[in-house]
């Protein structure tokens, strides 16, 4: 018998997938309603904004601050 | 990104069945959605059974349209059964469309004119001579009240400089009422107090809105309003009514106040403060009874692109022109500005406060002359811009409407060259096309959806048929046929697809 679940259906690449999956893991499956497969998931609809908060400080963390050092001082001269 | 909190005619097709019977009791009202909303084939499915008397049958429908067409067939009647305009009947033992009543007498007293002339307005008669206003007169009306609320939104948050505060002065201060809806849609945000004088912030919701088109903007603003009218204690149903009266009038004439009714009359008070209609006011301050709807109120319900962009262009582009004299002198058309070089610097030819803030959201800055911005654009000033909700998409279309003529002509003679009459050449190096889309990537790897997910087929055939019928009808988001699971956004055609099939099947 088809089934239809309501949620919403998260979209990523492997690397991001892995750390919704960490996420979840360490707040008790708060989020993730069901793992699809390494690219998709559904989460739960509501949670949506927090697991993209969530994932995006683990990415600043993981990936280091590396603001200060951006193009923004722009050595060449106008 | 999607903007979930700014309304749009999505909010429209939430609203229960006999809201939509009530709307559809005005002309205008079944008009406006009929020209608005309806694709093509709905338009065309509308209009044959509009003279009917009897229920089309299902059978007789799907044969009016090729088999390779399908999907255009069942997005079309899906559409209008979401507006309430077909509904399902049984006629001689068989499934039927039908228009809804309401609709249908409604639509056909718009066509032919019949009824009390309420549904498109009385056409003042009694016009004082020294009062007349031309359409010029209305067009830059207008545009100062719209300009005065984009300004509001977005130069508040920057400080312009001296010598263009007096220029801009032509755009009007927007109405307490307007603020106050523009905080309620949470496009601003108010700091500090009344007695200090308040300044208003921009909000992520709110730069996404000031670089959409003005038809989106007007319409983004006026569901607002409509979904606020319970707090100022008006019907939502009669407000909408009469947004879609205002929008079918035409432009140039004026109107009499007489037959509007007390929610109307305080509709148009507020519209007036949009610069949708004009109503001159005596000399006492009181508003006269009668009203010219503008160029802003008569293209709301076109649904021809030629009509909106000559609204973009006599109200859009007097924004860039209004301050940028010296530009318009230098390249002829007042309508580009912004030169982008392959190194990413962008040099903007404009001095108006509104741009210049619009631009600092996704440009570094760097130097002001009194025609002449200079900028550059960077990873992280298009992060920034990105973080606070505009999509690449959206700074492209910026950058490529506003180009400078020189670098259309440029793009024109690159394009000649080419030897393949179908490749495009686009307006911006194209270099700086791919690199925003990718720092936007960078950004936003990750998309949701909101819907529902349909799995436990039990079979592929039984899989196989509502997932093409969800593609069909533009629902289906994401599918995998190994796990026979599939995702769609709206669920209520693919549930009776489904249904209709077990039936079908057991039957």
């Amino acid at each position: 018998m088809p089934k239809a679940v309501k949620g919403a259906l998260l979209q990523c690449d492997p690397p991001q997938m892995a750390m919704v999956r960490k996420i979840d893991r360490e707040t008790n499956n708060a989020y993730i309603i069901e793992e699809i497969d390494d690219h998709t998931c559904l989460v739960k609809e509501n949670k949506v904004e927090e697991i993209k908060a969530k994932v995006k400080e683990l990415m600043d963390t993981a990936m280091g601050v590396d603001d200060d050092d951006n193009d923004d001082k722009d050595s060449d001269l106008d | 990104m999607a903007d979930t909190t700014l309304q749009s005619w999505e909010y429209l097709e939430t609203l229960p069945g006999t809201q939509f019977y009530r709307l559809y009791r005005s002309p205008a009202s079944a008009l406006a959605i009929f020209r608005k909303r309806l694709t093509s084939l709905a338009k065309t499915f509308v209009m044959m059974l509009l003279y009917m008397p009897a229920p089309l049958p299902v059978k007789q429908l799907e044969l009016f349209v090729k088999d390779a067409s399908r999907g255009e067939r069942e997005y079309a009647i899906d559409l209008l059964h979401r507006y309430h305009i077909f509904k399902d009947v049984s006629y001689n033992g068989a499934k039927a469309h039908a228009l809804t009543p309401d609709f249908a007498r409604s639509l056909r007293r718009a066509l032919t004119g019949a009824g009390d002339s309420r549904s498109f307005g009385q056409v003042a008669t009694h016009v004082p001579h020294g009062q007349k206003v031309t359409i010029a007169q209305l067009d830059e009306y207008a545009r100062q009240r719209w300009e005065g609320i984009l300004g509001y939104m977005v130069g508040s948050s920057a400080v312009p400089l001296e010598s263009t505060t007096t220029e801009h002065q032509a755009a009007m201060q927007p109405s307490p009422g307007v603020i106050e809806l523009l905080k309620a849609g949470h496009l601003i945000e108010l700091s500090g107090t009344h007695s200090r004088g308040q300044t208003a912030k921009i909000t992520k919701e709110g730069f996404a809105f000031v670089l959409q088109d003005i038809n989106t903007q007007i319409w983004a603003l006026l569901f607002l309003y409509v979904d606020n009218a319970e707090v100022f204690e008006m019907d939502k149903v009669d407000v909408l009514s009469f947004l879609f009266f205002v929008s079918s009038l035409e432009l140039g004439l004026a109107y009499s106040t007489a037959p509007l009714d007390e929610t109307q009359q305080r509709c148009l008070s507020d519209l007036v403060s949009f610069g949708i209609v004009y109503q001159p006011l005596r000399d006492d301050g009181t508003p006269v009874d009668f009203f010219y709807p503008t160029r802003l109120a008569t293209t709301l319900t076109s649904d021809s692109s030629t009509t909106l962009s000559a609204t973009n262009t006599t109200i859009g582009s007097s924004l860039s022109k209004s301050s940028s004299s010296s530009s318009q002198s230098s390249s002829g058309t007042a309508k580009g500005f912004i030169i982008v070089e392959t190194n990413y610097r962008l040099y903007a030819y404009t001095s108006s406060p509104l741009q210049i803030a619009l631009l600092s959201l996704f440009v570094n800055l760097r130097s002001r002359h009194p025609n002449l911005v200079t900028g550059k654009m960077s990873k992280s000033s298009v992060q920034r811009a990105i973080q606070a909700g505009i999509t690449a998409d959206q700074i492209i279309s910026y950058l490529t409407s506003h180009a400078h003529p020189q670098m259309r002509r440029h793009a024109q003679a690159e394009q000649a060259r080419n030897s393949d009459p179908n490749l495009v050449v686009p307006i911006l190096p194209a270099t700086i096309l791919d690199q925003i889309h990718l720092w936007q990537l960078e950004r936003d790897r990750m998309t949701t959806t909101p819907g529902f997910l349909l799995k436990d087929f039990p079979n592929h055939a039984d899989y196989e048929a509502p997932c093409r019928y969800a593609d069909e009808i533009g629902v289906l988001v994401w599918k995998n046929d190994k796990k026979r699971m599939f995702f769609v956004n709206r669920i209520e055609g693919v549930r009776s697809f489904m249904a209709e099939r077990r039936a079908n099947a057991q039957g």
